[in-house]
């Protein structure tokens, strides 16, 4: 984190209800916090806590019942093109190429061809995706296709990339592998985009990455704690202080 | 416990709903016959040889503009259906009862529908025989969009939406592929589906009504009125080359095009079960590669302007905008009459049974105003004709059941029997049913004097025992292996098999078979029922004859409305009460668990 960073977004009182058949349902109960620029922020809370609601709220899809969003001081309408999202199940379209998907995104913000063209072609290298751009995605195994869902989000070089369980369909090997690569995307100040907010329901997964930690409370979800992780990085899970880490989220969780 | 209350409520409402568009066909069909029915003669034509092409290419070029509108209307209302709630209560059960209308009952209404806008011109027959081929093929199409559309993995949708793309650019890049599996499955049934009526309605605008309308169907007719029994089997022979080619050079290669458009690479299960003949297309395009691919590439290359034009400045002025507008617009309005809107929940419910209760008795003041006076005569003989058209129907069922399970038995575990008989079926299937009336009445009433119970027997036959085969070997090939290998293990006797395993497996496919069969066969009857050779009547008694009486004798408008409310009725009773709960029970005893 930056000395000097200020508040990229921050959500004010913001309640969430769902009108399902067997009445309405609140998810999200009166939620307020703050995320700096340039942070690294993990969500982690028990599943149907409404964790993926929450980031639905920061990218735009779902509006608030009630209470606002701010997104750089100024209140969030509709979907914000300052963010972009990566999917637990990547939400590839399987009629697309590799190349296809990533420019997808570009395609929205009316970007002229040679920039989309370089953008794409910058962004494959960068996950490591070369000589797969014209490969679609049921040719690719589960980690490739998230490499593809990661450049698609990076490609519009969002300020805030929100990432909704993006490890949860990998095997582990995989996974150990693009967090590090995530890592050093994040850390990268080359790169646009240096503010992450990640739902996980993984705890070593939260305390490995995130520069703070934000626990949900079940139905409705509300913030049950919030812990800074103060460890030099890279972290190892052998270490006597993250496993104090584990212990202190895990009390926070029960 | 929650869910069972909740399926009850919701069942209730879609009946309530299911009332009120039956009250709503109530008003649309008298208000279409209230003036009766008003036909004018042309002189009867002879055919020649020489009339069989342009009839074969008049008939194709109906069906294709049949089947473009019916492809712009699923769109729009499947989209509607899965995208918007009132869309979903309300698009739903009217395409589902539409899908239940015979809709060869409305074509005299149609043709004097069409034939006024256009003040008598040919144009308005022609209108009204492709709007025929339309109800044919429409709603069929409408479903699969509407069910590709909600099968769209959620996250791929919220991708899209994540990216805020423009309206037309979520249509391009999200649900027209998303549609184009399920759509060109479904275009197939369609398209013959559309044989069938295209058929049907030059065979009728030729036999009582006497319009004009050339074709491949009017030519069948005229040469069977004529005895003529040469040119009844080349028109046959035109017409089987012309669906097979079409089959083979364009629905073909258009399933194979669309499987890169399915949303998982599953097991190609269907691809198994594709006839031989039917392999043709891969293999021919495998061969003609070479001087196609650069031959498309040039082709492309030139459409790129125009596509950018369309993408870049048609589809954002035309499409982007309105919609936008038209979104910002309905906030505006909705928004001040949100509250009113919402109100109690008893309010609204409340609110929603008084205008129940006064369509009703607006419907039923409606009714009796109109069949005030004397009674029409066919309200004597309605029930009599409902019950022989029902047994006709179910005797047709029970005679396909009757050879298809026996095929079953011997070809469920021959997958190269299997394949042959698919082959078979799908070349018998290709022939419309109603192609082949004019053949059966020539030889099977004519001149070998079956009668004409018998003849309608065969014809409505003919018309749905592929419905009961398709779903039955369809039912046979989903057999889960290890089940077959089990029954195997065990050493079960192919009878044992059968009637454990193998029956209980396609019970299910053979019950939609049925329900399909249903629907159709009273579309079969309208045209079997019913039938004109020479200027001489011969029909039997049902309720198909008493319409086409009520039509072309009788001319009289409440008869007609009468029998084709009637008819409607009585197929959604049927289908709401004894086969769909069979259906329904049947899936849930028998469904494999995956």
């Amino acid at each position: 984190m930056m000395p000097d960073s200020h508040t990229l977004i921050e959500l004010q009182h913001v309640t969430r209800r769902f009108l399902l058949p067997q009445g309405e349902v609140t998810v999200i109960e009166n939620i307020s916090f703050k995320a700096l620029e340039g942070e690294f922020i993990t969500i982690v809370g028990p599943s149907g806590a409404g964790k993926s609601t929450l980031l639905r709220m920061m990218n735009g899809l779902l509006p608030p019942s009630e209470g606002m969003v701010l997104y750089n001081g100024r209140e969030q309408k509709g979907i914000n093109l300052d963010t972009a999202m990566v999917f637990q199940n990547f939400g590839l379209l399987p009629w697309l190429t590799v190349s296809q998907n990533i420019e997808l995104g570009l395609e929205a913000r009316s970007k002229d061809v040679v920039y989309r063209r370089s953008q794409v072609n910058r962004y494959i290298a960068k996950v490591g995706l070369e000589g797969y751009e014209e490969a679609y995605p049921r040719e690719l195994s589960g980690g490739m296709k998230q490499r593809v869902g990661l450049a698609r989000a990076l490609a519009v070089e969002p300020s805030l990339l929100l990432m909704d369980e993006p490890f949860s369909s990998l095997d582990v090997l995989t996974s150990i592998n693009l967090r590090n690569e995530l890592l050093d995307i994040w850390s990268d100040r080359e790169n646009v985009v240096n503010t992450m907010i990640m739902v996980t329901h993984n705890i070593e997964e939260a305390i490995e990455l995130s520069d703070r930690i934000l626990i949900l409370s079940n139905r409705p979800g509300k913030i049950a704690g919030e812990l800074k992780i103060d460890l030099p990085r890279p972290r190892r899970k052998r270490d006597p202080l993250f496993s104090e880490y584990v212990d202190r989220v895990f009390s926070l969780l029960a | 416990m929650a869910l069972l209350q909740r399926s009850v409520v919701e069942k209730t409402k879609s009946s309530v709903i299911y009332l009120v568009l039956f009250i709503g066909l109530v008003f649309a069909v008298i208000g279409i016959y209230r003036g009766g029915v008003h036909l004018s003669e042309l002189k009867a034509e002879t055919v020649e040889l020489p009339d069989l092409p342009g009839a074969i290419l008049l008939s194709t070029l109906r069906m294709a503009a049949a089947y473009f509108s019916s492809l712009i209307f699923a769109f729009v209302f499947g989209l509607l259906a899965a995208r918007t709630a009132l869309g979903e209560r309300f698009i739903l059960p009217v395409l589902d009862i539409l899908q239940s209308v015979p809709v060869v009952g409305f074509f005299p209404a149609a043709i004097t529908f069409f034939i006024g806008i256009t003040h008598g011109h040919r144009i308005g027959v022609e209108l009204s025989a492709i709007f025929l081929i339309f109800t044919s093929q429409a709603w069929n199409i409408g479903f699969a969009v509407y069910e590709s559309v909600k099968a769209i993995p959620i996250e791929n949708e919220e991708a899209v939406m994540s990216m805020a793309l423009r309206q037309s650019q979520r249509f391009f890049r999200l649900y027209l592929p998303a549609s184009i599996p399920r759509v060109i499955y479904n275009s197939i049934l369609s398209w013959s589906n559309g044989w069938f009526f295209l058929v049907a309605c030059e065979i009728i605008a030729i036999g009582p009504v006497k319009y004009n309308l050339p074709g491949i169907g009017s030519f069948l007719a005229r040469a069977a009125e004529e005895e003529k029994l040469e040119l009844v089997l080349w028109g046959l022979f035109a017409l089987v080359c012309v669906i097979l080619v079409l089959d083979t050079f364009i629905w073909r290669p258009l399933t194979i095009w669309s499987a890169r458009f399915k949303q998982e690479a599953t097991a190609n299960q269907d691809e198994e079960d594709v006839g031989i003949f039917l392999d043709l297309p891969k293999t021919i395009a495998s061969r003609l590669s070479f001087f196609t691919e650069p031959l498309l590439d040039i082709l492309i290359a030139f459409t790129l302007p125009i596509r950018w034009f369309m993408k870049e400045v048609v589809f954002p002025l035309f499409w982007d905008l309105p919609v936008a507008l038209i979104s910002k617009v309905l906030q505006g309005v909705s928004r001040p009459i949100q509250p009113v809107l919402q109100g109690t929940q008893k309010m609204r419910v409340a609110i929603g049974y008084f205008a129940l209760g006064f369509l009703v008795v607006l419907g039923a003041f409606y009714v009796w105003k109109w069949f005030q006076g004397p009674l029409p005569v066919v309200v004597r003989e309605l029930p009599t004709s409902i019950l022989y058209s029902t047994l006709r129907i179910l005797t047709a069922l029970a005679v396909s059941f009757s050879w298809v399970l026996p095929l079953v038995y011997f070809t469920w575990n021959r997958p190269k029997l299997r394949h042959a008989l698919t082959t078979i079926a799908q070349l018998g299937a290709s022939i419309p049913a109603t192609a082949l009336f004019p053949l059966i009445v020539l030889v099977g009433i004519r001149k070998m004097g079956g009668g004409m119970e018998l003849g309608t027997l065969v014809l409505l036959t003919f018309g749905i025992q592929w419905y009961v085969l398709f779903n039955a070997i369809g039912g046979a090939a989903a057999i889960p292996s290890d089940l077959v290998d089990a029954a195997k293990s065990y050493g079960l006797s192919p009878f044992a098999t059968f009637r454990t395993l193998v029956f209980p497996s396609i019970r299910p496919a053979l019950i939609t078979g049925a329900i399909t069969a249903w629907g159709g066969g009273w579309n079969a009857l309208v045209v079997s029922e019913y039938i004109t050779v020479k200027s001489e009547v011969v029909k039997v008694k049902g309720l198909g004859a008493l319409l086409s009486y009520s039509v072309y004798e009788l001319g009289d408008g409440r008869s007609i409305s009468l029998c084709i409310l009637v008819m409607v009725a009585w197929i959604l009773f049927v289908n709401l009460l004894i086969w769909q709960p069979l259906y329904h029970q049947n899936l849930e005893k028998f469904r494999f668990s995956s």
